[in-house]
């Protein structure tokens, strides 16, 4: 078995990768380089938050006028917008992928409402979803100009 | 680092199914002689205290009785150790050089519960988790007794879900040091790591297979969550669910022939078994609403998980046993179960501690404390 030493010493085998093609797994998307929610160039809590029923990750309807209001701030501005869902409920993963779901249905909304899908981007803090937390998405926006200055995936520490 | 190592009394909360697991697993007496050399004291004592907590030996001290007896000499932390039958005849007698007296006698301990039970030990296995401190989550990996926790993330991002490899060597963890859940796979021998999977959307909760060449986890780049197995690497991925519903907490069956997941598809997140090259999941009858954090234990015959009779009701482990379809309440006010790899034990939440649970008496003692939250524990197989 062929294996190689990557960065910092973690090992990977090439035969193990060969292997997976053999069995029929693809190969795996990289996410682009996008500004991150938490950098101190994006302006958070401008809107209220969208807020969802417990366990629903449905975009909610009952929200749709908050939801007006942050597409006809990006219509008149070219910011870029970060969709960040949160979750309470029992379990960490899924508060983690059902977050995801939300940023994902808010995003779907966003689109509904003439908002072009490459300025939009999502991400999902689960239980630990940064300022009020609990069951919503919330929006960050990226000053344009920035945004291909902040934060990129895989950077080290 | 502020931790304390204390017992706790027996659960006694063996109730639901009235199954009788455990039942006929004598306790083996297994004689340990005092030990020669310098450190020869507290190897013994450390031997004394790993047998005990395998739950199939009990130690006692000296050379007085019948049956099985340990003996061996401690220098430097080097050990010898020999088990005896019987009739006195050595079973085996192995030199361990490991640098710390630690890992030498969790391995000579492991030695002397395989040979006499023909099972694997627990002593030299590891266990992670995610621990808050000073308003930072980091990952730590302790010792299967708590002992010797040590933290092995540094930077100030979010992090959860990690899962310990076989014999405790790699660690896959997600982090958001990116500002996005990505999986980082991280050696514990040197603390190299690599991003290993970053696609779009939320790529979180790796397990890896028991032969350690595949991740199993959820991840979000082509909608909502599904489950997908990925090669150790990252490069490659193949989905195993399509569903409109939230897949996430993938576990392998001990085989890697099939995996255990929770789906949100009937509202409350349930269980489902799904082959490893995909297929229709198949539910898993719990008798739970509200099932999540799966895990297959060793011998494949039960999975654990926590159970809630409603979405905020109070947590319970719980064991399902395959064979007969019955669950039951394993330790309550407890959550997020792991399998150590003598099948027989388990480590959970709860409160802000981590617990290790018998599953055959129900005992339980905690092992670690003093953090202000402790979430998703990982135990090496």
């Amino acid at each position: 078995m062929l294996c190689v030493v990557l960065s910092g010493g973690v090992v990977a085998c090439a035969s193990a990768d060969k292997k997976a093609a053999g069995e029929g797994l693809r190969e795996a998307p990289r996410r682009a380089n996008l500004p991150s929610y938490l950098a101190a160039q994006v302006k958070r809590g401008k809107f209220e938050g969208i807020v969802f029923g417990e366990g629903v990750g449905e975009y909610p309807k009952s929200e749709r006028s908050k939801l007006r209001a942050v597409a006809t701030y990006l219509k008149v501005g070219g910011e870029r917008v970060i969709l960040a869902g949160g979750a309470k409920v029992g379990s960490a993963e899924y508060a983690r992928q059902l977050g995801q779901q939300r940023a994902g249905a808010v995003q779907q909304a966003l689109v509904a409402e003439g908002i072009p899908p490459n300025r939009i981007s999502t991400v999902s803090f689960g239980l630990d979803l940064p300022g009020k937390g609990g069951d919503r998405v919330e929006f960050g926006f990226v000053p344009t100009g920035e945004q291909a200055l902040l934060g990129r995936p895989g950077d080290k520490p | 680092m502020g931790l304390f190592f204390q017992w706790a009394g027996t659960a006694a909360l063996l109730s639901g199914a009235g199954l009788a697991w455990g039942e006929g697993q004598g306790v083996v007496s297994v004689g340990v002689e005092a030990f020669i050399g310098g450190t020869g004291d507290s190897a013994a004592q450390l031997l004394r205290d790993d047998l005990d907590r395998s739950g199939a030996l009990r130690a006692r001290e000296g050379e007085a009785g019948s049956g099985w007896r340990v003996r061996g000499s401690s220098s430097a932390g080097r050990i010898d150790g020999a088990l005896l039958d019987g009739q006195g005849a050595v079973v085996f007698n192995n030199h361990y050089a490991e640098p710390d007296l630690r890992d030498n006698v969790h391995a000579f301990a492991d030695d002397v519960v395989t040979a006499i039970t023909q099972g694997r030990g627990l002593a030299a296995s590891k266990l992670a988790f995610v621990g808050r401190r000073g308003g930072k989550w980091q990952i730590y990996v302790a010792d299967s007794d708590g002992q010797r926790i040590q933290q092995v993330t540094s930077d100030g991002a979010l992090k959860g879900a990690p899962s310990l490899g076989p014999g405790g060597i790699l660690l896959a963890y997600t982090s958001w040091q990116s500002g996005y859940g990505d999986v980082v796979l991280k050696d514990l021998r040197d603390g190299g790591e690599r991003v290993v999977l970053s696609a779009p959307g939320t790529n979180s909760g790796a397990a890896f297979s028991l032969d350690g060449t595949r991740l199993a986890l959820a991840m979000s780049y082509q909608g909502n969550a599904e489950i997908y197995v990925a090669s150790l690497s990252g490069s490659r991925v193949r989905r195993l669910t399509e569903a409109r519903s939230v897949e996430f907490s993938p576990a392998w069956a001990p085989e890697g022939d099939r995996l255990v997941f929770c789906s949100d598809a009937g509202g409350a997140p349930q269980l489902y078994v799904v082959a490893r090259r995909g297929g229709a999941p198949e539910r898993l009858a719990t008798g739970y609403r509200y099932n999540t954090s799966p895990e297959w234990s060793a011998d494949g015959v039960h999975i654990a998980f926590t159970g809630r009779q409603a979405a905020g009701g109070g947590p319970a482990v719980v064991v399902h046993d395959l064979p007969s379809g019955q669950s039951r309440v394993l330790l309550a006010r407890a959550e997020e179960p792991t399998w150590a790899p003598d099948g027989r034990h388990l480590a959970a939440v709860r409160g802000d501690s981590l617990v290790v649970v018998d599953s055959f008496t129900g005992s339980y003692q905690t092992i670690v404390s003093g953090f202000a939250e402790i979430r998703e524990p990982s135990w090496s197989r």
